[in-house]
């Protein structure tokens, strides 16, 4: 959620300054503490508060991709990050592959969780499955 | 640069990435399940499924694409070019190779072959649009890297 916050912005110009984060990682370094502060939802609250994060985070997302004027999209389009400006498709493109990488994360948490449930038989079949549903 | 070099090259980003953590893993390492699977089953699970999709061989020559209880499987077993059980040095080769051919069939793709429609034996129907299955292929690439990064770093 944080780094979706972080990285798309309405009109994909980049990281907005008034944001704070809670959960970018890095906490060792300086570009990280200087916009670490409150942000949408904290982990330790209450599932609804979170999903209800995420769906609006993601929402937001996906509205500033689909409503961005067709310059961004150029392959010499720069924005701004929390250290350097960066191509704009290069930035979304790592982005989506972050979202992958964390969702394959979560279904080995989840598939471990899950009571009386083998793992090989959970863990299987879960990656194209998942995406039989998006 | 175009979208398609773009493409081609995040898909040689992605795997070199893959191919770096696991050339980290001792032989050992590399056959022992972590939560699940072997780190050699991840690999060649992402191999397997680029060789279908974005190279399109669909002989009988798979052995780790998952989906084991579905009917559409059978067709598609058999002696795959690297297995789960074979050395480090072989599975790592055949990430090598799926790396470069599938970035070289991405560069080659011409303008009338991005609408095409794919054989797609999970889907609903079958079939997926080319664009929609190397979509799902490059993100698929690091679904199975945050599990096996998972997997090391808590099993």
């Amino acid at each position: 959620m944080d780094w979706t916050r972080c990285v798309i912005q309405p009109g994909l110009q980049g990281v907005n300054p008034a944001l704070t984060y809670g959960y970018l990682g890095f906490e060792q370094e300086a570009w990280a503490q200087a916009v670490y502060g409150p942000t949408l939802a904290h982990e330790h609250e209450g599932k609804e508060k979170i999903l209800a994060a995420l769906r609006s985070v993601f929402g937001e997302a996906l509205a500033a991709v689909r409503t961005a004027p067709a310059e961004r999209f150029s392959t010499t389009a720069l924005w701004t990050t929390l250290k350097k400006p960066r191509p704009v498709l290069d930035g979304l493109a790592y982005h989506l592959r972050h979202v992958a990488y964390h969702r394959g994360q979560v279904q080995t948490v989840v598939a471990r969780m899950k009571p009386g449930v083998e793992m090989n038989q959970a863990a299987k079949n879960l990656p194209l499955s998942q995406q039989e549903t998006s | 640069m175009n979208l398609q070099t773009f493409l081609a090259d995040s898909f040689e980003f992605e795997l070199g990435r893959l191919r770096a953590d696991l050339g980290k893993l001792s032989e050992e390492e590399l056959h022992t399940p972590k939560l699940g699977h072997t780190p050699a089953w991840h690999a060649l699970h992402v191999c397997e499924w680029l060789r279908f999709f974005v190279l399109e061989d669909h002989t009988p020559s798979y052995s780790v694409l998952g989906w084991e209880d579905a009917a559409w499987l059978p067709p598609y077993l058999g002696k795959p070019p690297a297995a789960e059980q074979d050395s480090k040095e072989k599975i790592l080769a055949e990430l090598d190779r799926i790396r470069a051919l599938v970035a070289e069939s991405v560069r080659q793709l011409r303008d009338d072959q991005w609408d095409d429609t794919l054989i797609a034996p999970a889907a609903p129907d079958g079939q997926r649009p080319r664009v929609q299955a190397l979509r799902m292929m490059l993100t698929h690439i690091n679904y199975h890297r945050g599990q096996l990064l998972q997997a090391l770093k808590y099993a």
